[in-house]
C-alpha cells in the first residue's frame, strides 16, 4: 500500500512536495457561523456593541487569519495569495455569518486559508460580542466552494438545493441553500394546502411523487431558470405524503444581486415545477378523494373543459376515479 | 420469455391499472406512443384518460416517437399537480 502523502519515508509528518503539481488558479470559499441572541444581532446592526464596529473588525481579522494559515496549521504550505476577501452578515434572528474567499495561483489548494480566515473571523466576532452574550457559540465552519485543483469544482450543498421530503419542510433550510454574500435579495415562495378547490371544501391532501424523476426534474427546472436569470441561486423542497390545511407543500427560494431577478426566478421556478415535476395530489373533498386534474375524457365535452367539471357531475357518473370499476 | 420494461404507474393511472409496477412486454421498435397504446389495450380502464398521460423513459419525459427498449424504466405520468 502507498504510504500516506503527509508522511515521509521514515513515517514522519512533512509538508508534501508539490513541485510536480500544475500551477493553477485556485479558489476557495469558506463560511463560519456564530449563533447569538436576536437582541445581540440587533445591537450589532444598530452599532450598539461595547467594542465598536463588529463587521469591520471581523473582516480585518478574517483576512489576517487567512494569511497566517501556514503558521498555524502544521502541514500547510505557505501560499502566495492573490486575493482575500471577507464578508460579515448579521441575521436579526441571531446568526452572524463570516464568509472568506481566498485565491492564489499555485500548486496546492487554498481551502485551509479560507477555513482559517472564517474561523478567526468567528473567534473575533465572539470576542466582539462576548460582553453581551458569553453563551454565543461558533458553529459550522465549512468549505462552501473550491475550484482549480484536480478534484474539479466543488460546491457545497449543490445536491441539497433540491429535496423531496416526507416530513414538514424547514423553510430556513431552503433559504440557507441560496444564501450568498453577493445576494442583495432573497425571495421565498411558500405553497400551502388551502381549504378549498374550485369552490369545494378540501380537508386533506395526499401528495405522491415519482421520487427519482421528481428530484431530477426539479434539478432540471432549477438549472434552466438559473441559466435564464444570471446571478440567481435557486433551491426547492417539495413535501409528499398526507398534508393538512395550512401545511407547506412546496418551498422555493431564490437569491439574486437585485430583487427583480429574485422575484422573476422564484416565479419561473414554481411555474416550471407545477407544470413538469411528476408529483400528484389527491384531494379529499365532500364527495370523497380524487386525483387533481385526472379527468375522464368521456366527461370533458365542449361545455365541460374547465377542470372544475369533476365537481359538476353527480356522484356515480364516473368521476370518482379512485373507485371507478370497469 | 419476451423482453420487458419496468412499467411504473402513478396516481390515477396506477388506480386504473391496479398495479404500481409491473414487467410489461415490449416488441423491438416499439415507441413511447406504441407502448401507451399497448398498455391501454391491456388495461381498458385507462383508455378514457390516455389523452392526458405522458410517458417518461428512464426518468425523463419522452417524445412520442422515442424508442422503448427492453430493460428501460418506463413511467406513465398522468397530469401533474405538484406545488
Amino acid at each position: 500500500m502507498d504510504r500516506p502523502t503527509h508522511l515521509d519515508s521514515q513515517g514522519h509528518a512533512h509538508v508534501v512536495d508539490v513541485r510536480e503539481k500544475a500551477e493553477t488558479h485556485r479558489i476557495a470559499v469558506a463560511r463560519a457561523r456564530v449563533r447569538t441572541r436576536p437582541e445581540v444581532a440587533r445591537a450589532i446592526l444598530d452599532g450598539q456593541t461595547p467594542k465598536g464596529d463588529v463587521a469591520a473588525v471581523v473582516r480585518v481579522a478574517a483576512i489576517a487569519g487567512a494569511k497566517r494559515t501556514s503558521d498555524l496549521v502544521p502541514l500547510c504550505h505557505p501560499l502566495p495569495l492573490t486575493h482575500l476577501a471577507a464578508e460579515f452578515a448579521v441575521d436579526p434572528r441571531g446568526v452572524l455569518t463570516i464568509v472568506v474567499r481566498a485565491e492564489c495561483v499555485g500548486r496546492t489548494g487554498v481551502e485551509m486559508e479560507a477555513m482559517a480566515g472564517a474561523s478567526i473571523g468567528a473567534l473575533t466576532a465572539y470576542d466582539m460580542i462576548k460582553g453581551l452574550d458569553r453563551e454565543a457559540r461558533i458553529e459550522a465552519v465549512e468549505l462552501l466552494e473550491k475550484d482549480g485543483g484536480r478534484s474539479g469544482h466543488y460546491l457545497r450543498g449543490a445536491g441539497e438545493r433540491i429535496a423531496l421530503v416526507d416530513r414538514p419542510i424547514v423553510v430556513d433550510d431552503v433559504l440557507a441553500a441560496v444564501a450568498h454574500p453577493s445576494a442583495g435579495g432573497q425571495v421565498l415562495f411558500l405553497g400551502t394546502v388551502r381549504d378549498h378547490a374550485d369552490g369545494q371544501p378540501v380537508t386533506l391532501l395526499e401528495y405522491e411523487a415519482y421520487a427519482t424523476m421528481a428530484v431530477a426534474e426539479m434539478g432540471r427546472c432549477v438549472a434552466e431558470v438559473e441559466a435564464q436569470f444570471p446571478g440567481v441561486r435557486l433551491a426547492v423542497t417539495h413535501r409528499v405524503g398526507a398534508l393538512q390545511i395550512g401545511d407547506l407543500a412546496v418551498v422555493c427560494a431564490a437569491s439574486a444581486p437585485h430583487r427583480g431577478e429574485a422575484f422573476g426566478a422564484a416565479r419561473a421556478l414554481i411555474d416550471a415545477i407545477k407544470h413538469r415535476v411528476p408529483i400528484w395530489k389527491r384531494e379529499h373533498g365532500p364527495d370523497g378523494p380524487y386525483w387533481v386534474d385526472f379527468v375522464d375524457a368521456r366527461c370533458t365535452g365542449e361545455e365541460h373543459l374547465h377542470r372544475a367539471d369533476r365537481h359538476h357531475f353527480p356522484v356515480g357518473h364516473g368521476h370518482e376515479h379512485h373507485e371507478a370499476k370497469p | 420469455m419476451s423482453d420487458t420494461v419496468k412499467l411504473l404507474a402513478f396516481a390515477g393511472a396506477r388506480e386504473m391499472i391496479g398495479e404500481a409496477e409491473l414487467a410489461f412486454p415490449v416488441a423491438r421498435g416499439l415507441t413511447a406512443r406504441g407502448l401507451l397504446d399497448a398498455v391501454c389495450a391491456r388495461y381498458p380502464r385507462l383508455v378514457p384518460y390516455a389523452g392526458s398521460i405522458r410517458v417518461a423513459i428512464n426518468g425523463t419525459y419522452a417524445a412520442w416517437d422515442e424508442p422503448v427498449r427492453a430493460g428501460d424504466e418506463v413511467a406513465l405520468i398522468p397530469p401533474v399537480a405538484g406545488g
